[in-house]
């Protein structure tokens, strides 16, 4: 039963991306990011993750969906600029198949993965201010470039 | 079966970026790339038993992925407001 709920989430997923990449309009290509993301908190939080969870779905689904919104409303590209190729339209689900093909029956050709128990398994409080606590510092510092980054593309220019 | 998704997403993700030439559809496709990635990392996560360190680097993974979403898309609407273009090849006008 958890196989086939596993498998309906991951099929979701891909299918998803495959409509987000070869689907005319942008904004519909971002609202489906968006499903993506959604159930993708859906399999973290089924993995044990649910902070992580959390932030993927108020983030990445909530977020990234508003600012991708924000921006192609500012750019309002016409129907000519959001063709694509037909590379992408009728080739990407093509190759898809094909590489999902070549994966599932060529598996056993892979070497095979194993993993070993980690010494670090304290909880995610204590992982990250005790074991990771140099990351803080260095999201503070990516936040402000990005600040600046924004600043910098956004300023008018003094007549 | 996580791997094998988060395979599919790389890949569809790294096929868009090769053949689509529209800055928006590119940056979406880096979002479904990493996508991909965030399903390794806590498929491995969940392998070695350490959720906790999984979901620290994916906290910072997002704080990086935000960023960079919202510094490109600054530069693709300033770059919009001079090429009136969205394709990736008008990039080379702007070449000094």
């Amino acid at each position: 039963m958890t196989i086939s709920i596993d498998l309906v989430l991951f099929a979701l997923i891909v299918g998803f991306a495959l409509i987000t990449s070869a689907v005319r309009d942008l904004i519909r290509a971002a609202l489906s990011l968006a499903v993506i993301s959604a159930v993708l908190s859906i399999v973290i939080f089924r993995l044990g993750a649910p902070y992580a969870a959390a932030f993927e779905l108020s983030v990445a689904a909530g977020l990234i969906t508003v600012l991708f919104i924000s921006a192609i409303s500012l750019i309002n590209p016409d129907k000519e600029a959001m063709k694509e190729s037909v590379m992408i339209t009728a080739g990407l689900p093509i190759a898809t198949v094909a590489f999902g093909a070549l994966l599932w029956f060529g598996k056993k050709y892979l070497p095979v993965l194993s993993f070993m128990e980690s010494p670090h398994t304290a909880p995610i409080r204590e992982t990250l201010w005790n074991l990771r606590s140099l990351d803080l510092v260095g999201q503070i510092l990516i936040i402000l470039t990005g600040v600046f980054l924004v600043i910098l593309f956004f300023k008018e220019k003094r007549s | 079966m996580i791997f094998y998704a988060a395979a599919l997403l790389i890949f569809i993700g790294l096929y868009v970026l090769v053949f689509s030439r529209n800055m928006i559809r590119m940056l979406i496709a880096v979002e479904v790339l990493v996508k991909g990635l965030t399903l390794t990392l806590f498929g491995v996560s969940q392998a070695t038993k350490s959720q906790g360190l999984g979901q620290a680097l994916f906290i910072t993974m997002l704080v990086i992925e935000v960023i960079a979403a919202v510094a490109i898309l600054a530069f693709i609407v300033h770059t919009y407001r001079l090429t009136k273009s969205i394709d990736v090849r008008t990039l080379s006008r702007l070449k000094g």
